[in-house]
């Protein structure tokens, strides 16, 4: 499987915390992707739709959704979580690359 | 930030979704206007006076990107582009076949032979564009995703 884009990344770890509707998965990103990461909704949508053909993400049924009637949630697949966990396996082992030629990643007490 | 301005807002991104795929624009665009508005809802009660301002234009960098990538994947460009160079093809068949069949008596007057070449090069264009928009309109719909919506 070759390296996820940081947009796929962000969206399906954002997914990997519960059902989300596209508002709350930008926010999720905005959080925790960094200020260095611009994204907004056409370009959550766009890989929300490309992950949804892929088979990683469903919608999930609007009388399943609990809160906001007006929004569509989403939801991570299992193929999608394993998908998930090979990239953060990969990014794992590079890190540990990194760390092997003494390059710590920023905030670390390594 | 009166609320005038907040539905020019979205009225105006609202128009501007318009220019996207009509699938995506039937998919998406409904939910990104109502995240637009309420990203600008948010913006307006911060204390940082050009957050609005920060924030459209982070949305309409965003908006330009999601044209681009969304059109190049609705594949359309690609039928465009393969319906004019078949257009071309049949332009150039044509024109030989032509060409080599008949004889052009033009006239000695100049101004009569300007306005004859001038009327076959319209005719050609419109030719080249209209079977190009013919092409492009038949062999679109098979490239149209269903929609996934549930």
């Amino acid at each position: 499987m070759p390296p996820l884009t940081p947009a796929v990344i962000h969206v399906l770890l954002a997914l990997a915390g519960g059902d989300k509707h596209g508002y709350a998965i930008l926010k999720d990103v905005q959080q925790h992707g960094a200020s260095r990461l611009r994204f907004g909704p056409g370009t959550i949508y766009g890989t929300l739709q490309r992950l949804m053909e892929a088979g990683w993400v469903e919608e999930v049924d609007a009388s399943h959704a609990t809160t906001d009637a007006r929004r569509r949630y989403y939801r991570l697949t299992r193929g999608g979580r394993e998908a998930l966990k090979s990239e953060v396996d990969r990014l794992g082992e590079l890190l540990d690359v990194a760390r092997a030629h003494r390059i710590q990643p920023r905030g670390s007490k390594g | 930030m009166p609320a005038a301005a907040h539905l020019l807002d979205r009225r105006l991104y609202r128009a501007a979704l318009a220019l996207c795929p009509a699938s995506f624009q039937r998919e998406y665009a409904a939910q990104m206007v109502e995240d637009f508005a309420e990203a600008l809802g948010e913006a307006s009660t911060a204390r940082d006076r050009t957050a609005v301002w920060r924030l459209r234009g982070e949305y309409g960098f965003d908006l330009v990107r999601t044209f681009g990538v969304q059109w190049v994947r609705s594949g359309l460009p690609l039928v465009g582009l393969a319906a004019l160079a078949i257009t071309f093809t049949l332009v150039e068949v044509l024109a030989n076949f032509v060409v080599k069949r008949s004889t052009f008596v033009l006239p000695a007057d100049l101004a009569n032979a300007d306005l004859i070449g001038l009327l076959i090069l319209a005719t050609v264009s419109v030719f080249i564009v209209a079977s190009t928009i013919c092409i492009t309109l038949w062999a679109a719909p098979s490239m149209r995703r269903p929609s996934r919506r549930r």
